[in-house]
């Protein structure tokens, strides 16, 4: 009955998601480095070695049983279950890709409010052996960070102490006729992301089993688009250490990072799965208000209920950190992902995933001022925007070919 | 002046931009009485050739005087001369007599291109000038006409381009530049501002007018005074000085805080407004330049509403008080206009006071008329029998304003009076925070003009002031009474001189100079030097009387 529940709500949700074409959103993106990259292949690869572990467990029993039957002959070697290959990270070349669109949910600020462009996802790995893989994969978010243009922001003159007006994001009149402004902040991020998954295992008389544990050393490259940026990219003039900072026209939501994620199993039970993943991180290089490059420390917590082998329902909870050229210090994010997802056929599945989070170290949200370096600039909307931190949640709809991030293959 | 020749004087006056000057704090007693009219100098001292002092600061240290700055000598406008006034400065009065030279030579050096520490701006001057027409008509005249901006050949407009700058200074290329005031500059940006805040002195579209009248002077006069800066690393008021590694250093700051407040009618806050801030600002200069090498000596500001660019509104007791202050009913009574017309308009526009007032009081403030509010009524009233709108950008006949648009540009309501005054204190009590945490001396130039306004002949400063010329009335801080000029906020040369008094006085007592002290009296009658180019009777302390027609 679930299962056929589950499958009509799967298909519903694919006829919306081949009507709107788009990605995730999020944000600030890193969370969903997790979500989308890190974790999937570190989770696959745990459960399927867990798996294997429990058949092969089965499979010992099996055979000690029917070697302590008194009155049969001991079978012979030829008669007996083989114990089978280690089954961890899937081997050869394995792919997905999948198609999605967003729809913006709370106060996502006055620029207007519907569903997000299309966006696509691709993912690509070679699996060595069991325990060796190597992933490139890219996807696309697109968000409307909540409040990033909503209320009233003050402007800020090169030179004076305090402001010399203020802006009304809405287009409003509030200050003043000539001086409102409505900013299409509408943003998708694109990443890349390169990694090495490496399962080791842990043995010890302490341990019940082998414990697998995924260390994936991984390269992250992000760039952007945002709406008001006159080159279709996320070259956009902002600034920082409002009044005196400068105001640079440069890439905002460029970044690179190192990670090193580690990933270990809590919970395996038939039906339940959880993980756990911490990932010193590591900016490539700082840029634009970045100040210093400290080790930061992304949390992860998975948790997956199975109830059939087509449909997976998951709960992630993140810490996570980001470090965008307009942050003077990374966004600590506290960040959740809901999602169920249901394979339609062998090679495609559709999942529903909302998501959301905010930063806690970062505020207030979204423009916290606008600084203009002439008069000029004022007249030309050219003027730097301060940014503090980001939230946004939406609501993803996906639609894949490939392995389903969520399903083992 | 008769009564003719002042109304003469006010129907052409046109004051247009507000740029330096400034008032509040406390009184206190003098750091220094400058010497009398006539008094011998005292001798030069071991302190002779004292020469590497740079001043920061904005019009007031820049020299600047009855709307317009100018550095070139014999420069005329319609036939009318133009007197310099960066040589005429306090700033440059301390240079020469710090240099030790006879005064011949040491004016001679200021106003010589080559050796000049002044960044000298070539004829007709930036702005727009008020001059003495004294030949003509029109005693008193603007030096431009027409559109300001494009005269000349747009030479104001220049000014804002840094490739301007060999266009409008006589010494563009010049390393002796040690006086880096400029107008319209406020503590912050004497700290971070690298650039003028717009390239054009024409107005821009879609930016309120009240933003491009705060921005227009300093960005018309920022290259002029720091072009030959401009390669600098981290360029800013501060860092060009301190790039000159001074011996002493000048920091005069924060009247344009208060003045941009005060002429935006309290719309524009951008400026420092509070004590923190402006401690914290000055601080902050008068580090770096400690930094450089150099002893720094700081001023406070004076009282601005006791300046004649506020006309108060009510009546004064009697006539000979509009030597010592400024009121509407001294030019009006040169007009034959009643006091009556005082009364309606103070009235109209709530600027009345019905328990008196105390000027520079906070709690029991006073209404004024600016000047040019008041010139627009005596123009409007002379012409038409009516009182213009106030609250028009420019009161004219049958102008239309939105209520309350006039406030500090025509008038001053006491409720705003009190807010003006508010942020003055504030800004003088940072000033005072500032150099008493940093060690460093304060000029008290509040104590100046407080006792020129409190028309005590027991105050030293008014005694010596007035004493100057008794028999021609001057010198009194009333509107055309000789301490300040034609702008009726930016000092006379008398004026100038008083304040230079100030400061050497203050600097030989903290740092043990002996810096020879200013001929205030020589200054007022033009004979502190011998050359009649450089050295000419104060153009804006004219001989003056209060005698009816």
């Amino acid at each position: 009955m679930l299962g056929r529940r589950l499958r009509w709500i799967a298909s519903a949700l694919t006829a919306v998601s081949f009507a709107a074409i788009a990605s995730p959103a999020f944000a600030d993106g890193t969370p969903d480095v997790y979500e989308q990259s890190i974790l999937p292949g570190a989770n696959t690869a745990i459960k399927n070695f867990l798996n294997s572990q429990k058949q092969q467990e089965v499979t010992r029993r099996q055979a000690a049983s029917a070697s302590s039957q008194p009155n049969v002959a001991q079978a012979p070697p030829v008669g007996q279950q083989p114990l089978g290959p280690v089954i961890a990270l899937p081997q050869g070349l394995t792919w997905t890709a999948d198609i999605s669109s967003a729809y913006p949910w709370g106060n996502i600020g006055t620029y207007g409010k519907g569903w997000l462009m299309g966006g696509y996802d691709l993912s690509a790995g070679y699996g060595f052996n069991w325990s060796t893989r190597l992933v490139a994969s890219m996807f696309q978010l697109q968000h409307y960070p909540y409040g990033f243009n909503s209320g009233l922001a003050p402007v800020y003159l090169a030179g004076f102490q305090n402001p010399v007006g203020c802006a009304d994001l809405s287009n409003g009149p509030a200050c003043g006729p000539g001086t409102g402004r409505n900013i299409n902040v509408r943003t998708k991020d694109t990443f890349g992301v390169f990694m090495l998954e490496k399962l080791f295992t842990i043995k010890s008389d302490k341990l019940p089993g082998p414990v697998p544990i995924v260390i994936s050393p991984t390269y992250v490259a992000r760039g952007g688009q945002i709406g008001f940026s006159p080159n279709n990219n996320d070259v956009v003039p902002v600034t920082w250490n409002l009044p005196d900072g400068p105001v640079q026209t440069i890439p905002v939501r460029s970044a690179q990072y190192y990670a090193v994620a580690i990933t270990l199993p809590f919970l395996k039970t038939p039906k339940m799965f959880g993980t756990l993943t911490v990932a010193p991180q590591w900016l490539v290089h700082p840029a634009g208000a970045n100040v210093g490059n400290s080790m930061q420390l992304p949390q992860v917590l998975y948790l997956e209920y199975t109830p059939t082998k087509m449909t997976t329902f998951f709960v992630e909870p993140q810490a996570a950190r980001d470090y965008l050229p307009t942050d003077p210090y990374p966004e600590h994010l506290f960040a959740y992902f809901l999602g169920v997802q249901q394979r339609i056929t062998k090679y495609a599945f559709v999942s529903a995933i909302l998501n959301s989070g905010n930063p806690t170290n970062m505020g207030p949200d979204g423009i916290i001022g606008i600084k203009c370096l002439s008069v000029q600039q004022a007249v030309n909307n050219a003027c730097g925007l301060a940014v503090g931190g980001l939230k946004a949640t939406q609501l993803q709809l996906q639609f894949g070919m490939g392995s389903p991030t969520y399903f083992p293959l | 002046m008769t009564r003719s020749r002042i109304r003469r004087i006010v129907a052409l006056v046109a004051l247009a931009a507000i740029t330096a000057c400034g008032g509040g704090g406390g009184a206190s007693a003098p750091a220094f009485v400058p010497p009398a009219p006539g008094q011998t100098h005292s001798k030069p001292g071991h302190d002779t050739g004292l020469s590497n002092i740079v001043g920061v600061g904005d019009s007031l240290t820049a020299g600047y005087q009855s709307n317009g700055i100018l550095g070139a000598t014999g420069v005329k406008a319609g036939g009318l001369p133009v007197p310099p006034n960066q040589e005429n400065g306090w700033w440059a009065l301390l240079y020469e007599e710090a240099s030790g030279k006879a005064l011949d030579a040491a004016v001679a050096q200021m106003y010589d291109p080559a050796t000049s520490p002044l960044p000298l701006i070539k004829g007709p001057g930036l702005n727009n000038q008020i001059i003495n027409a004294d030949n003509g008509f029109f005693p008193i005249t603007q030096a431009k006409t027409g559109d300001v901006c494009s005269d000349n050949g747009g030479f104001n407009n220049a000014g804002y381009h840094l490739k301007g700058v060999a266009r409008v200074r006589m010494n563009p290329t010049s390393g002796n530049i040690r006086n880096v005031g400029i107008p319209g500059l406020t503590l912050h940006e004497a700290n971070v501002l690298h650039a003028p805040q717009t390239d054009t002195c024409n107005e821009l579209p879609g930016i309120p007018g009240l933003l491009n009248m705060v921005v227009a002077d300093e960005g018309g006069t920022f290259w002029p005074v720091l072009g030959t800066f401009a390669k600098m690393r981290d360029l800013t008021d501060v860092n060009a000085a301190a790039n000159r590694h001074p011996a002493l250093a000048t920091v005069w700051l924060g009247a344009n805080d208060v003045l941009k407040y005060m002429g935006s009618g309290g719309r524009f806050v951008g400026g420092d407004r509070n004590a923190a801030q402006a401690e914290g600002d000055l601080r902050q200069s008068i580090a770096t330049l400690q930094h450089s090498g150099a002893k720094v000596v700081v001023a406070n500001l004076p009282d601005i509403l006791e300046a004649g660019y506020f006309e108060r509104v009510s009546i004064p007791k009697k006539l000979t008080e509009c030597r010592i202050r400024s009121y509407v009913s001294c030019l009006f009574y040169f007009y034959g206009f009643p006091n009556s017309l005082v009364t309606s308009i103070a009235v109209k526009y709530h600027l009345t006071t019905p328990g008196g007032c105390t000027p520079a009081s906070i709690t029991k403030p006073c209404g004024y008329l600016t000047i040019p509010g008041t010139i627009g009524v005596i123009q409007t009233y002379a012409y038409t029998g009516k009182v213009p709108n106030l609250d028009c950008n420019v009161p004219a006949p049958g102008c239309k304003g939105t209520p309350g648009n006039g406030l500090g540009q025509n008038y001053i309501t006491p409720e705003f009076a009190g807010k003006v005054q508010s942020l003055e204190n504030a800004i003088n009590q940072g000033i005072d925070q500032a150099a008493s945490a940093q060690h460093v001396p304060l000029v008290d130039v509040h104590a100046i003009f407080s006792g020129l306004a409190s028309g005590k002949p027991s105050n030293p400063y008014f005694k010596l002031a007035s004493s100057i010329n008794p028999k021609d009335h001057c010198c009194t801080l009333g509107y055309l009474f000789g301490i300040t000029s034609f702008d009726g906020l930016h000092p006379s040369n008398t004026g100038y001189a008083l304040i230079a008094s100030e400061f050497i006085g203050a600097i030989n007592k903290a740092y043990g100079m002996h810096i020879r002290q200013v001929d205030v009296g020589a200054a007022y009658a033009g004979t502190r030097c011998s050359n009649p180019k450089y050295c000419f009777p104060d153009p804006y302390a004219p001989p003056n009387d209060l005698t009816p027609p």
